[in-house]
């Protein structure tokens, strides 16, 4: 058995994605695969339970049987963090091998998501960096981006695990620094004996969220379309002018949700002759019905939402932007990344050794 | 077939009731008071019999040939009906009926299913939602307009019912006469497009008129009224010209309502005359209808009065009107008729004392000068004034002189008889000597039209697969600008200046080695759209030092202002020599297609929007009247002593851009600002060049 404990060096550099997308690849391999998460930071109840919601998905996704206690052993909640800071530690290490050994049970691979940073954990004597020794693991470093403090957690990472540095991944590299990364960066990381195992480019279709998410995050309802829910979008934009100047606007992005008001018929017309994902339309204004018949004829599914246009675009905001895997789309295109950007070939190697 | 539509042989109505105030039937009683000649049959499963006639409980039941069907039924039972009348093999149907995308989707997936069932049967459709259709000649009235229009050679095509209703009901008082009314409605099949091509063919139509919300294919419209035009003139009104009018125009339509300048460039270049308001659009009909054409531009004014003759000489200028100059024997003779004191040059004022004799003396003086193309008759009601027996008098001169005439009897009842004498021999009279001057104006604008050469198009040959290439790479992020843009601008043989992009000094270095000194620094992000504005842009840059500094200074601001923008590097452009500044812009229509703008750059758009637009494809007299058409292009020809920029050089940009965007759908929008033009013979070069790509909405 080889475990895989991925690390990063800051939050929301797409730790959780790329084990989904590394545990399909693996799967479809015919590996035998385990999931691990020593120690839990995103809490949710369940069946009176407190899990981790991201090991709860990953499991799902991976199909794993083993139950979500030995996958996750430790949820830390805002009172868990507060009593062992009373109280001291509970012991945790003990527990965390337990529920390593009964998951890593018959398996070929076991992928474990481990903290940013790499002192995360050290309170309750299980800092990051600590973790590949116990649990005899090597670390894949993801690195968001191509920026200097990244390079010096980098190289930060390798005098402080050595050996178990399997490997580091460059994720969300934003468009235009393809050239940077593989003339400059690559290259330094390398000189200092790091092993570069991808570099992921930034995809849009990640940063998306579904119609359905935001019909509900906003209290919306569809006014038509309501089977295209599942569709994703990646950006928002806000129109308030003229036809002509809407046009020139809305023309700037593809695959977006167009936030306007209701009695906006011209505005409105002007994103479905746009690339549109679906039109919002604040403070539960109903559009002219020839607008909704010309949204039905394009598939383009209506939102209505009660809120006015200031604090729909306030949540919008907070939905779109932030990674999160949890739809079919994002899983498939996770795992094609990972074919397209990482060197599974490495990975292999490795499990086989 | 659409002939069907207007002169049908039989007909028949589904959806007749046996009350009186029903849509259905009194659709039904206007088609007989009407006199339609051949049967008509009612179709109504619940009653067998309609004022004596037998009515039919389906289309399918009638032992006769039916070539109109008019359906009056609630929508949700159209499609059934329209199924029926496949069967029944009637070629041409007519759907009054409302309920269908004008109240949502479930409306509109009905008007799908119909447009289904008439494909398959191949049957016409027009409607729904429409107010009707009437033919004064064939005596067809069939819709809820009580009454008909008389008899004319006006053929009125109207996206508002309502504005047809007035419009006929209008017609009726002052004896204008029509051919034909159609109200498109919901234009589910038959268009805009469908009515030239027939209009254009019917003897009885001399003047065709549309009252125009929004056109779904702009650019078969525009091709087809290119060659109508030339057979008889076209006049339209657009509405929904205003942001305000324009939302109005959607939510009532449920499309875009096209910008003004779109429109603009495509009455110009088909040869349609615009009517800007309703009373422009019944002013222009009537005189369209009545009067001949001018044979040249210049202006005689005949009045009994200076004031309003003063107004008359003011809108000819404003309207770029000349007055004609009288030839000398139109001046003698002038001279020798009358009174000593009258004025005898153009306006001639024949005096408050005139009674009809002297205005038949000045009116046939001058209509008999040609260097006259036509004539505005002013009459004032004065103690002596004749305003019948001048009526007359106009008319038998227009007679004599095949030249337009129009009258200006201004004032009430006392100039009520002599307006009825006119109206009804076919002189227009306008209130206000305005009106007068802009119809004339109108009427030699048709006249430019038709006198236009022939559309001349050019080919360039070009390697359109790197063209594409270009396109393609580029099409996910949506925007072409920098090197890449000024290559595609290259593949299609416009000039562009050199220039390469650097990320770092030494790059930039190396770039200068190349180029040689001065060049210009530019950031280049796809990010930051106005650079200049930002202070993203250095010229003339001369020495190692300069660019040392700039290099970092545009690098910091970049840092400074533009935190989250993507900065690919820098430019290092290549100063091209001093020239005049001129923009050509791209913007796609969704109706029209690519719209191309130009005018002179800096404050000349920006501040004084001095632009002009054409609709791609250009011909080479559409690029040249594009650049004419600018006030401003008097800086191109050379002012003040500047010798004349290189026109030529502009309207082959021009046509190179035209063909571009035509090859390229995927070019949403471009601007190339400036491109500076060099002096005559010498060219000119694109600089700044940024294009918008994709697809468009589904």
């Amino acid at each position: 058995m080889k475990g895989f404990y991925f690390i990063s060096t800051e939050s929301y550099s797409g730790k959780t994605g790329l084990i989904l997308g590394l545990g399909l690849k693996l799967k479809e391999k015919n590996y035998l695969i385990g999931y691990f998460k020593p120690i839990g930071n995103l809490p949710k109840r369940f069946k009176n339970m407190t899990i981790d919601e991201d090991a709860d998905y990953i499991a799902q996704v991976l199909e794993l049987k083993e139950p979500l206690q030995s996958i996750s052993p430790i949820v830390l909640t805002e009172e868990t963090i507060e009593e062992i800071l009373r109280e001291g530690d509970f012991g945790y290490e003990e527990r965390i091998k337990e529920s390593f050994d009964h998951i890593s049970q018959g398996k070929d691979v076991v992928l474990v998501e481990g903290g940013s940073g790499l002192a995360e954990g050290k309170f309750i004597k299980l800092a990051t960096k600590d973790i590949p020794n116990l649990l005899d693991l090597l670390v894949i470093l993801v690195a968001k981006g191509d920026n200097l403090r990244v390079i010096d957690e980098i190289l930060e990472a390798k005098e402080e695990l050595k050996e178990r540095l399997f490997g580091v991944i460059f994720n969300y590299l934003p468009p235009g620094s393809e050239e940077k990364m593989e003339g400059v960066v690559k290259p330094f990381v390398k000189e200092k004996g790091i092993n570069v195992l991808g570099v992921i480019p930034m995809d849009k279709t990640l940063l998306g969220v579904t119609i359905e998410e935001i019909v509900s995050s906003l209290k919306g309802k569809f006014l038509c379309c309501p089977e295209k829910g599942s569709e994703l979008v990646e950006t928002f934009m806000v129109g308030a002018m003229g036809q002509e100047k809407a046009l020139r606007f809305f023309r700037r992005k593809g695959e977006k949700a167009v936030i306007t008001g209701g009695d906006r018929a011209d505005v409105q017309l002007a994103a479905l002759e746009t690339p549109t994902k679906c039109l919002i339309l604040t403070g539960n204004l109903h559009p002219s019905p020839v607008v909704v018949s010309r949204s039905e004829e394009l598939g383009v599914p209506i939102v209505l939402v009660p809120d006015d246009t200031f604090t729909t675009i306030e949540k919008m905001e907070m939905l779109i932007g932030r990674v999160r895997v949890h739809e079919p789309q994002k899983l498939k295109k996770m795992k094609t990344l990972v074919e397209e950007h990482v060197d599974l070939e490495q990975i292999y190697q490795a499990i086989k050794q | 077939m659409l002939e069907r539509l207007f002169s049908p042989s039989s007909l028949a109505v589904i959806g007749v009731s046996r009350d009186k105030t029903k849509v259905g039937r009194a659709v039904f009683d206007n088609i007989r008071r009407a006199g339609f000649k051949g049967p008509c049959f009612p179709v109504n499963p619940q009653t067998s019999q309609i004022e004596g006639l037998k009515c039919y409980p389906t289309i399918k039941a009638i032992p006769h040939r039916v070539d109109l069907a008019i359906i009056v039924i609630p929508s949700k039972f159209v499609p059934q009906a329209v199924f029926e009348c496949g069967e029944k093999g009637v070629k041409v149907v007519i759907i009054l009926t409302a309920g269908f995308r004008e109240v949502g989707p479930e409306g509109a997936r009905r008007e799908r299913e119909i447009l289904k069932i008439a494909r398959k049967f191949k049957i016409r459709v027009l409607g729904p939602n429409v107010l009707g259709l009437i033919d004064t000649h064939s005596k067809l009235n069939v819709s809820f307009v009580k009454e008909m229009p008389p008899s004319g050679n006006i053929a009125f095509v109207s996206q508002s019912g309502a504005l047809g209703t007035f419009l006929l009901d209008w017609a009726k008082e002052k004896k204008i006469g029509f051919s034909k009314f159609v109200s498109l409605g919901n234009k589910l099949d038959i268009s805009e497009i469908d009515l030239l091509k027939v209009f254009s063919k019917d003897e009885r139509t001399k003047v065709i008129a549309f009252y125009i919300e929004g056109i779904n294919n702009g650019r078969a419209f525009l091709k087809e009224s290119q060659r109508v035009f030339k057979k008889k003139p076209i006049i339209a009104i657009k509405a929904g010209t205003t942001t305000q009018g324009a939302r109005v125009v959607s939510s009532h339509t449920g499309s875009l309502s096209g910008s003004l300048q779109c429109y603009r460039a495509a009455f110009r270049q088909g040869g349609i005359i615009q009517a800007e308001t309703v009373e422009d659009l019944v002013d222009l009909i009537n005189a369209f209808s009545l009067l001949p054409l001018a044979k040249r531009k210049e202006v005689a004014i005949v009045t009994n009065a200076g004031g309003p003759a003063i107004l008359a000489t003011d809108a000819c200028g404003e309207y770029g009107l000349p007055l004609a100059s009288f030839s000398s024997r139109t001046l003698n003779y002038l001279r020798k008729n009358l009174p000593s004191y009258a004025n005898i040059y153009n306006p001639i004022d024949v005096l408050g004392d005139a009674l009809e004799d002297r205005y038949a003396l000045a009116i046939k003086g001058v209509l008999q000068d040609s260097n006259v193309g036509s004539l505005i008759v002013i009459l004032t009601p004065q103690a002596m004034t004749q305003p019948e027996g001048t009526a007359k008098v106009i008319i038998e001169l227009s007679k004599e002189f095949k030249k337009p005439i129009v009258s200006c009897f201004m004032g009430g009842g006392q100039v009520e008889k002599g307006i009825e004498i006119l109206s009804k021999k076919g002189i227009p009279n306008y209130l206000t000597p305005e009106r007068a001057v802009k119809v004339l104006k109108k009427l030699n604008e048709y006249t430019f039209y038709l006198k236009r050469r022939k559309k001349e198009f050019f080919h360039f040959e070009v390697e359109k697969e790197r063209a594409k290439k270009i396109v393609e790479e580029k099409l996910e992020e949506r925007i072409l600008t920098g090197p890449l843009a000024n290559e595609l601008l290259e593949v299609y043989g416009i000039k562009t200046a050199r220039m390469k992009l650097a990320r770092t000094l030494i790059d930039a270095e190396r770039i200068v080695d190349e180029i040689g000194y001065p060049v210009a620094l530019k950031l280049f992000s796809p990010d930051i759209l106005h650079k200049s504005d930002v202070g993203g842009v250095v010229l003339n840059i001369s020495s190692d030092q300069e660019l040392a500094q700039n290099y970092y200074e545009l690098r910091f601001r970049a840092k400074k202002f533009f935190p989250e923008a993507l900065i690919k590097g820098i430019l290092v452009q290549e100063m091209v020599k001093k020239g005049r500044e001129v923009i050509i812009g791209v913007n796609k229509d969704p109706q029209f297609g690519p719209l191309i703008m130009f005018g002179l750059g800096g404050i000349y758009v920006e501040t004084f929007k001095d632009v002009s637009f054409g609709l791609a494809p250009l011909s080479l007299e559409d690029a040249k009247e594009m650049v004419e058409e600018v006030r401003s292009s008097d800086l191109l020809r050379g002012v003040r002593g500047e010798r004349r920029a290189d026109i030529s050089a502009i309207i082959d940009t021009l046509l190179r851009v035209s063909q571009m965007v035509i090859d390229l759908p995927e070019i949403l929008e471009m601007d190339i600002n400036p491109l500076v033009v060099f002096e005559e013979g010498e060219g000119c070069k694109a600089i700044d060049v940024r294009i918008s790509i994709g697809g468009e909405g589904k």
